[in-house]
């Protein structure tokens, strides 16, 4: 590629372009993208007109890279001015197309980062994610992290969140806050994104939310509970096939250790794998505690060395620390109880001493356990044991809490993440219900739904019979209040005829009043530091912004053109709340200046 | 919460009371107050324990008399936990200001759970522990140590010798663990102190064993006062054990080992004789006095009987040639020798004991006389022979006792041979069983000899069964139902899969394909539906290996596994605590988890599922005991002749306490709630039904009785679903929780007076006068 005066290419990687095979460069002063056997690049985005990148979804097939620029020309901030472009990796290995591909997101975010940081004051320039999907590859976005590979999500545990500028990890739990949560996200887009609220600020008063996800992205997953099940495919011939891949194998070795010493010992000095695994599928030792006959399979002396030594493994209770059993659960403490006495128990409760069926069951707990321990500590390999968590379960065991007069509970808040699909869910119920001409139909309609529900709660909860079902009651009163308002004010909203653009704006509008109010009390309950009253005077300064944008949007309503006459008004007298709001905030502002100047 | 029953203060350590707690309550002051015996069965999971221990302690602190309180329970953490409520409602009169002076509660078990020696307590075996105390703490030992050196005997042990019996333990309520500490800080062994402070204590709590188990119950509970109030907890199975206290079996190694124990016992009577031969003459004249002593001791009243001791034997000396510690000897292997003869026969023999004796006596000899003192006369030789390991004579001792009961007993015994272990099995292995078959014989001496002996569970019924079957008249007979605000358990009755085939655990059918498939999938579908635990219970061993077995290669297991884990009940106690213990973890961090188990084995009795261990029980099938058993059907019909109980109300008596103690137990409190699934065609039927208690069948409704896999499935999720809903208890005032208030709307006496303390203090001198004109 052709390199402009004192410019360095930091990375290279084979990408496709608008379908056609290129090279991807990233130097010290642009991205720039090349067709295969051209120097000039056919794509270029110069560091200073980079916006904003988004990568692929980390499950998607595709790796991919999109990067939105503003023409040379266009103003900040201007969607018409931007061109965006989208590159896929070529390397057929995904992990090694991820990580090739976290040096460019790395390097982008790095200029965003500087950027911000010079950049506060005027929002407007500052980055953000515009998230929601257009295509496949879109899902993530990334406005801003310093250098260095991504970390990965252990690492969260380490951030401290509410630093400033906010470290690449900080940015990263933001992404990944915003791509749950999409109330929070919309939230984002027309806050930060149309710059009415600094990034840095939208997020202050959000800590919290960042330290949740902080906890929650440490959490890993824990290992499956599923049984290895190695199951035959048959083939044509009738014969049957198994498959064991180095995964499968791992799973064997993990679950029958003694699998592992017999292939370490044999394989490949005495038998090849392939021969290991054959007589594997094949012994008395993998078929064990298969009902039929037939198919016990065949004595092989390693396997049965194997047979041998799980079963001595079972066989050794002393391998079971019963001091760390919990006192109430330890059963031979009752069958040391007494000395042994009676006829014994008939064949039935016997366990079939000769069958291997026992050796299933032992197997079944093994991997019970072995799950269970793969999530828990090791060391603490059953509930901690001392006389105070004995004393603790026998108390748990014993006290009858109900009938001790109940003290203040503590309840843990409901977190509804995306409230409109809650309401959404709870509309289509109201719909369903909505009362329409033929209301007294609908009563009756009422009535033996209720009564239907009634009689299936009838089945099981008969003492509760007499209060009827709760829930059918509440929701057939909700129904006859929500029509008698209905009856009385007509459906306002929808007669006012305001445009959805307007709609929106006026939301919007809102949203940024509500979220600069909500930092700048913050800050006045504190007492005032000259760092606060900085802070303060900038929200408030950017009080002018939203005011702005208000006056905008009823000019913009007096203008439209609708059905509803006085829409200028109408919108001026939706958004008086927030303008009245707006300026008690700046005169409590100001008259806590002049207290501080004071 | 104080209030009154008739005169009696009640201190309940809970400010409310459940109205079946109350009522329980009641009962038992009424079989107090008339000294006579009681059943009464309660749901499970309500207080039955604490209800019990607050009546009574408050009746014994009140009443004159002081009658001592004995609890016998079914295992040992049932023990822990009746021992720390005790503790609990103690620290609570206290609170009240009640001041119960010297109060003294306790539990005993066995050496192994109890002992603190640092050596000694190192063994996993209870037998072995035994073994190894009596080596230390044997009188022949601590003698020969008292002379020469370097025999050890047991420091904790011989404090307690030191000491007078009423300066070894402060009052108090101690714990097993409250025990073991004592014992370690002051240097005594907690096993022989407990032994030797049940005299003074109040309130004394152990197993079953102790009192009904003859061999036992003679060390430890034979001289309680004739006014102590003894209590069987969980005692739904208390026929059975009275059953098996008196029931041995011999095979060939315990005959190969009494023949070892034999010749060993020979040698060290030769040895003895050629040393000192003083020992043995004074034994000799200790056996021509006979068993005076202890027939003076029961004549005035002061000892529990042994049946295995009865009246007779008492009156006569011992026999003459079993007198002399050779000729004893002698006979016994003689005896012996005959056992094994009798063993080497090919084919099934069933007889009465009088038969039995009558071809020994043919064959050897051996009159019915001195085998009946056998047991008494090698207890004695042992004893002289100052043998400490008494573990190597624990077979010949079983011999000792099968020749004993045999000529005691001409009925309610039989003695049964039987060369093969199955029907299908090829290989002998010979066992000689001597079966008891009248519960009423073991538990005899209680009745006698205490006034009120109380019968409790939370599953008695049906409830006529049990006088019959233990010979008594109870004064008070009641069994309670559980007052709900809201339905916390829904049993259902799952007759049917999906497919409607009928599901059922019947011989013919079981392992029959689709109801395999269909138990699986039932499985299947509550391990989808319901959290945390759910615990499947199986009617027998060997139903539930094969069942595992065929769900593993049809795949249902693999669809479990992908809800939850699986644990699975085995043969050994240690293995299967830990698989408890790693089923609970499961449940708590959420992964939920499955429970595989037995109806009758170790985990149904006495484990909970309550809360989250269990919100779903599954019984699969009805968990009949094995009909084709001899002795089973030996009993049945002694039953039949002898109490005119017919042999399938017996069967189905028998599988219906067993189940519903199984599906009982994910209950504990109101709050609690769970699902109790009876997979079964044949629950359906009232025959059944009406077997189940009383609380239990009360739920059982037309809509929940003859359910599929799906209809099953679809009332799940609706009872769980208004289950997960906020339930405000104190809806449960009134309804099935009483405050004071309620319990005087009711027609009781509620806490009257204000001032607790004072009523204590004031008023005693005037209600014990009150109780003067009641007696």
């Amino acid at each position: 590629m052709l390199l402009l005066p004192g410019e360095t290419i930091k990375h290279t990687s084979e990408t496709l372009c608008n379908k056609e095979d290129g090279l991807l460069h990233f130097t010290n002063k642009r991205l720039a993208w090349c067709k295969t056997g051209s120097q000039t690049p056919a794509v270029e985005v110069l560091h200073d007109h980079f916006r904003v990148q988004r990568v692929s979804k980390a499950e998607a097939k595709k790796v991919m890279l999109r990067v939105t620029a503003a023409l040379p020309q266009g103003a900040p901030g201007d969607a018409q001015a931007e061109v965006t472009h989208t590159f896929t990796w070529r390397l057929a290995d995904t992990d090694a197309a991820v990580a090739d591909r976290e040096k460019y997101v790395a390097e982008l975010s790095v200029i965003t980062s500087k950027r911000s940081q010079g950049a506060t004051t005027t929002p407007s320039s500052g980055p953000a994610p515009t998230p929601g999907g257009q295509g496949e590859a879109a899902a993530v976005a990334a406005p801003a992290a310093t250098a260095g590979p991504a970390p990965g999500g252990s690492e969260y545990g380490r951030v401290k969140v509410g630093a400033i500028p906010a470290s690449a990890e900080e940015i990263k739990l933001r992404l990944d806050v915003l791509s749950k949560n999409a109330e929070l996200a919309k939230l984002h887009k027309s806050l930060v994104v149309s710059g009415l609220v600094p990034e840095d600020e939208f997020w202050s008063t959000r800590k919290h939310i960042l330290e949740m996800q902080a906890i929650q992205s440490q959490l890993r997953k824990g290992e499956s509970s599923t049984w290895l099940d190695l199951a035959p495919t048959t083939q044509e011939s009738g014969n049957f096939k198994y498959t064991i891949t180095p995964s499968v194998a791992r799973r064997i070795f993990k679950e029958f250790p003694q699998v592992k010493r017999a292939y370490i010992e044999n394989v490949p000095h005495r038998v090849s794998e392939k021969q290991f695994w054959k007589s594997f599928v094949s012994s008395q030792f993998f078929n064990r505690g298969r009902s039929a006959d037939a198919a016990k399979g065949s004595r092989d002396t390693i396997f049965d060395k194997c047979t041998q030594e799980e079963d001595a493994l079972f066989d050794n209770t002393a391998r079971h620390d019963l001091e760390l059993l919990n006192n109430l659960l330890n059963l031979t403490r009752t069958e040391e109880d007494s000395v042994e006495t009676g006829n014994a128990a008939d064949f039935t409760m016997r366990p079939a001493s000769k069958d291997s069926k026992l050796a299933l069951i032992r197997r079944f707990n093994r991997h019970s356990e072995l799950v269970l321990q793969s999530v828990l500590n090791n060391k603490r390999k059953y509930d901690a044991p001392g006389p105070s968590v004995t004393e603790l379960a026998i108390k748990e065991a014993t006290v009858l809490e109900d009938l001790d007069a109940p003290e203040a509970e503590k309840r843990v808040k409901l977190n509804i993440q995306d409230k409109s699909r809650y309401f959404t869910s709870m509309t289509t119920d109201a719909n369903d219900n909505a009362p329409g001409s033929d209301a007294p139909e609908r009563g009756q309609a009422n009535a033996s739904s209720v009564r239907s529900a009634l009689k299936i709660s009838f089945d099981i909860s008969r003492p509760l019979a007499s209060c009827g079902n709760a829930q059918t009651t509440m929701a057939s009163m909700l129904s006859s209040a929500h029509r008698l308002a209905t009856q009385r004010r007509p459906n306002r909203i929808q007669e006012l005829h305001i445009p959805d653009d307007l709609n929106r704006a006026v939301a919007e509008c809102h949203g940024a009043g509500t979220e600069m109010l909500r930092h700048l009390w913050a800050l006045l309950r504190l007492p005032p530091t000259a760092d606060r009253q900085t802070k303060s005077a900038k929200i408030v300064a950017a009080f002018d912004g939203v005011l702005k944008r208000i006056n905008e949007t009823i000019v913009k309503a007096s203008t439209a053109e609708s059905k509803n006459a006085n829409l200028g008004s109408t919108v001026e007298r939706m958004l008086q709340p927030i303008t009245t709001s707006l300026h008690t905030g700046k005169q409590a502002y100001e008259r806590r200046s002049l207290k501080v100047v004071m | 919460m104080r209030f009154f029953i008739d005169d009696l203060p009640v201190i309940f350590p809970y400010d409310y009371v459940y109205p079946e707690q109350y009522q329980y309550m009641c009962g038992l002051k009424k079989s107090l107050d008339s000294r006579g015996h009681a059943m009464l069965e309660m749901p499970s999971g309500t207080g039955k324990t604490i209800s019990l221990l607050s009546l009574i302690i408050a009746y014994q602190q009140f009443y004159p008399g002081r009658r001592k309180l004995v609890y016998c329970s079914r295992t040992v953490p049932e023990i822990d936990k009746a021992l720390a409520e005790l503790k609990r409602l103690m620290a609570y009169r206290r609170s009240q200001g009640c001041e119960d002076k010297d109060f003294l509660g306790l539990g005993l078990t066995s050496r192994k759970n109890l002992c603190v020696h640092p050596r000694v307590s190192k063994e996993r075996k209870g037998t072995v522990v035994d073994a190894k105390c009596r080596q230390i703490t044997a009188s022949w030992v601590r003698n020969k140590a008292k002379t020469e050196g370097n025999i050890e005997v047991c420091d904790f042990f011989e404090k307690i010798q030191t000491l007078e019996s009423t300066e070894l333990l402060p009052s108090g309520v101690y714990t097993l663990d409250d025990l073991m500490d004592y014992g370690r800080t002051s240097g005594m062994c907690p096993y022989y102190l407990v032994r030797r402070v049940i005299p003074f204590a109040d309130v004394i709590i152990y197993s079953f064993h102790y009192m009904v188990d003859p061999k036992v119950a003679e060390m430890v509970s034979k001289e309680f006062e004739k006014d102590s109030i003894i209590v069987f907890d969980e005692a739904h199975n208390i026929d059975s054990i009275c059953i098996d206290s008196l029931s041995i079996d011999l095979n060939q190694r315990t005959l190969r080992a009494s023949t070892e124990s034999v010749e060993r016992l020979t040698e060290r009577v030769e040895e003895m004789k050629s040393q000192n031969s003083e020992k043995l003459r004074n034994e000799y004249e200790r056996l021509v006095d006979g068993l005076r002593d202890a027939l003076a001791a029961r004549e005035e009243d002061l000892i529990l009987a042994n049946p295995i001791l009865p009246d007779k034997v008492l009156h006569e000396a011992i026999p003459g040639n079993i007198r002399k510690a050779e000729h004893f000897v002698r006979f016994l292997k003689r005896f012996i020798e005959y056992l094994k003869a009798r063993m080497r026969v090919m084919h099934v023999v069933a007889e009465t004991t009088p038969s039995f004796l009558q071809h020994i006596k043919e064959i050897t000899y051996i009159e019915r006389k001195p085998l009946r003192f056998c047991a008494e006369r090698l207890a004695s030789l042992v004893r002289t022979l100052e043998i400490t390991d008494l573990e190597e004579y624990g077979a010949l001792a079983k011999v000792a006792a099968f020749a004993t009961l045999c000529a005691t007993y001409d009925t309610g015994f039989v003695v049964l041979f039987e060369p093969y272990e199955s029907d299908h099995s090829t290989v002998p292995n010979p066992v000689l069983h001597l079966a008891c078959l009248d519960a009423a014989i073991a538990i005899k001496p209680v009745f006698q000899r205490f006034h009120t002996v109380i019968i409790t569970s939370g599953t008695l019924s049906p409830m006529e069964m049990y006088p019959k079957m233990l010979n008594f008249v109870p004064v008070v007979q009641e069994s309670l139902t559980m007052t709900l605000a809201r339905q916390c358990f829904a049993p259902l009755v799952v007759t049917r899969g999906s497919d409607q085939v009928t599901m059922s655990s019947k011989f013919e059918v079981r392992n029959d394909p689709a109801v395999v498939r269909n138990y699986g999938n039932l499985l299947i579908e509550m391990a989808r539906a319901v959290p945390d635990g759910i615990v499947a219970f199986f009617p027998s061993y060997l139903y539930m290996e094969s069942i595992v077995a065929m769900w593993n290669e049809n795949g249902v297991l693999k669809d479990v596994w992908k809800h939850k884990l699986i644990f699975v009940e085995t043969p050994d106690a240690a293995e299967t605590s830990v698989a408890l213990q790693n089923y609970r973890t499961a449940c708590n961090n959420g992964r939920g988890a499955v429970l595989l188990s037995v109806a009758r084995g170790k985990v149904s009795e006495g484990i909970d599922f309550d809360h989250n261990y269990g919100r779903a029980v599954i019984m699969f099938g009805i968990p009949y005991q094995y009909t084709e058993s001899r002795i089973l059907k030996a009993r049945l019909e002694f039953m039949r002749e002898t109490h005119q109980i017919r042999e399938n109300d017996f069967l189905t008596f028998d599988a219906l306490r067993h189940a519903s103690q199984c599906i009982g137990r994910v209950l504990r409190g109101k709050t609690d709630y769970g699902l109790m699934v009876l997979a079964d065609k044949r629950y359906s039927r009232s025959d059944k039904r009406s077997k189940l208690p009383k609380w239990i069948n009360t739920c059982l409704t037309e809509t929940s009785l003859n359910l599929s896999t799906d209809m099953a499935v679809a009332l799940t999720r609706k009872f769980l679903n208004l289950m997960a809903q906020p339930f405000d208890m104190q809806s449960q005032l009134g309804v099935s929780m009483w405050a004071n208030d309620h319990i005087v709307q009711h027609g009781g006496r509620g806490d009257v007076v204000s001032d607790a303390v004072a009523a204590t203090e004031g008023t005693a001198g005037i209600e014990s006068m009150e109780v003067e004109e009641v007696f």
